[in-house]
């Protein structure tokens, strides 16, 4: 053997070509790991079902045909923002890749963004296969084609959602110690624990204005026309026992977008905060 | 400009300090072995400088690049195995050294001819296109060198290398050690392995409880031992009478008999005094098959250091 020039590689990529790099390997991830596949596989089960309960009913207009789809696509969301990010940033710690991956010329902030980029982008393509079948399927059998463009409301909602609910994947894999453990409170948050939060308020006349899962409930409410009032007084005569008087509420769009858009900006400034301070001390 | 310095290094977990005011200076071309029991600060101080943990104080330097204040620009110039890293499962060697390769900033026809290279020095060349998911720990090592190498760093950083490997593996992974050793690559090894350092150190540094106790080249650093551990096999059967023979031979301490045809003692003194305790032996008429130091060297110095401390 004779001996080299031992330089290493002089200046490294700037970061943003780190940061895509660093995502092209963890779409590579979503695609091996299968998550992808399984991803595909919930979304074909969803739409073949409501496509089987829609197709059975007499022709409706296009809007209510699409509502079917789009009151699932939170719940796609949820599904794919779980498996993409939510473990996104623990997994280096815990699988101890990040002894490979630290070591090298690249700052923490271009790891965490291309991770970030990777898992929007893998859920950003479900949501919209998602979409385009349901389009496709409620254009195909609707009786009418009006307000065909609320659909695209929908689905940019969808998007939006997508992109905030991963930031709250990313901050809960930066502190969470374990994979399993961050996967199941970042599923469980979006899934369980917020829309408990929400449903209480249903007993005031005030909105969960903040809360992120009650902003996601304009994915649906944006294919209604008119748009339903922000709150709605019920009243339900119990026999006996007088009134029981609910409140349902529903999140302007603008302020869904304006909640969607916060949650998005503050998980990922403190996700990216928490990552940049954990050291790889075990 | 020399590849590693480390100036006051302190490092603080809790009322814990793991690094004591640490300074040590690696120089180009040298091959350093880091030595520590464990817990001594050996893998910590290597976290500091591979931008792993922060330092309490004190500063590290690669290349003259400061690990704290620019670590992108210092980690461009090292390579590192620190602890057992994992990799990625669902990628392959190929595509392992060319995710890291790109990281690095090197160009595709670069990625490809080094990926060719160093998988070659590490004997991995059959294993390129599979999945690293189902490699033994031993191949997980010699694929974690490679990557450490494939840039060409000016300087490698290696956390106990050998660590966890079967004896098999170990020869393995010193002998692609001592081939790096020849390709001219400064490098900086922990280790609680003596053989395996003195065999392909040129200097060592000893640490314990996060203090640095002494530094130097290892041909020095033994020359400084002056007591030694002998073993000796002989022809005839050891029995009471022998050892009360051989006790009463000036110079021998701490005689013990090994199994049923040897014995060892300690020895004051240096090359002179061995040869002259062989005559001894010979002396009063023991048919001597073998007459050495009992383990290494390195670990008696090792050891006197670690008591001395404490």
């Amino acid at each position: 053997m004779s001996e080299v020039a031992h330089t290493g590689t002089g200046a490294a990529p700037s970061d943003m070509q780190q940061s895509l790099t660093v995502m092209k390997y963890d779409l590579l991830k979503h695609m091996r790991s299968r998550r992808l596949l399984g991803m595909f596989a919930i979304e074909a089960i969803l739409l073949v079902l409501i496509a089987g309960l829609t197709l059975g009913e007499t022709a409706r207009p296009f809007i209510d045909t699409m509502g079917n789809f789009a009151s699932l696509a939170s719940t796609l969301v949820i599904i794919a923002a779980t498996l993409f990010a939510g473990d996104a940033i623990v997994s280096e710690f815990q699988g101890r890749t990040g002894y490979l991956l630290f070591p090298n010329p690249i700052r923490r902030s271009s790891i965490f963004m291309g991770k970030f980029l990777s898992a929007t982008l893998a859920t950003m393509v479900v949501v919209v296969i998602y979409y385009a079948v349901a389009i496709g399927i409620s254009a195909a059998v609707s009786s009418n084609l009006q307000n065909f463009e609320l659909a695209f409301a929908s689905l940019g909602l969808a998007l939006l959602y997508s992109v905030a609910a991963v930031g709250l994947g990313m901050l809960v894999s930066s502190f969470m110690k374990g994979s399993t453990g961050s996967l199941i409170l970042t599923f469980f948050l979006l899934f369980l624990i917020l829309p408990s939060v929400d449903s209480i308020f249903s007993l005031v006349d005030y909105p969960p204005v903040i809360s992120l899962t009650f902003a996601s409930m304009a994915i649906t409410a944006v294919l209604r026309v008119p748009y339903p009032p922000a709150t709605d007084k019920l009243i339900i005569p119990l026999e006996g026992f007088g009134e029981f008087v609910t409140y349902i509420h529903t999140p302007p769009v603008l302020t869904a977008v304006t909640v969607m858009i916060a949650w998005t900006l503050v998980t990922i400034v403190l996700a990216y905060f928490l990552f940049q301070r954990r050291e790889m001390s075990a | 400009m020399e590849p590693i310095v480390i100036k006051d290094l302190v490092k603080d977990f809790g009322g814990f300090r793991a690094v004591d005011n640490l300074s040590l200076t690696v120089r180009s071309g040298t091959f350093v072995g880091f030595l520590g029991p464990n817990g001594a600060g050996k893998t910590t101080t290597i976290k500091i400088l591979t931008n792993m943990l922060r330092a309490t104080s004190g500063s590290a330097f690669l290349n003259g690049v400061d690990v704290v204040k620019d670590p992108k620009a210092a980690m461009a110039s090292l390579g590192a195995v620190v602890e057992t890293p994992e990799f990625y499962p669902y990628l392959t060697p190929n595509e392992t050294l060319a995710y890291l390769g790109e990281l690095r900033g090197m160009s595709p026809e670069d990625i490809r001819t080094r990926t060719r290279e160093v998988l070659e020095t590490v004997k991995m060349t059959e294993w390129a296109d599979k999945r690293i998911g189902s490699f033994s720990k031993g191949m997980k090592q010699r694929i974690a060198i490679a990557q450490a190498i494939l840039h060409r760093p000016a300087v490698v950083i290696l956390d106990e290398p050998t660590s966890g490997l079967d004896p098999r593996g170990m020869a393995e992974v010193r002998n692609i050690l001592a081939g790096l050793k020849k390709e001219g690559y400064t490098i900086f090894m922990s280790s609680h392995l003596l053989n395996e350092v003195q065999e392909v150190c040129d200097e060592v540094a000893l640490i314990d409880r996060g203090k640095l106790l002494r530094s130097g080249p290892v041909d020095a650093l033994l020359g400084s031992v002056n007591v030694h551990r002998m073993e000796v096999r002989t022809l005839q059967q050891i029995d009471g009478a022998w050892l009360n023979k051989i006790s009463q031979l000036e110079g021998v301490q701490e005689l013990r008999a090994n199994g049923a045809m040897g014995f060892s003692f300690t020895l004051t003194g240096g090359d002179q005094e061995q040869a002259e305790m062989l005559r001894k032996l010979q002396g009063i008429e023991l048919d001597v098959v073998s007459f050495r130091e009992s383990g290494v060297a390195l670990e008696n110095l090792y050891l006197s250091m670690i008591k001395e401390s404490r």
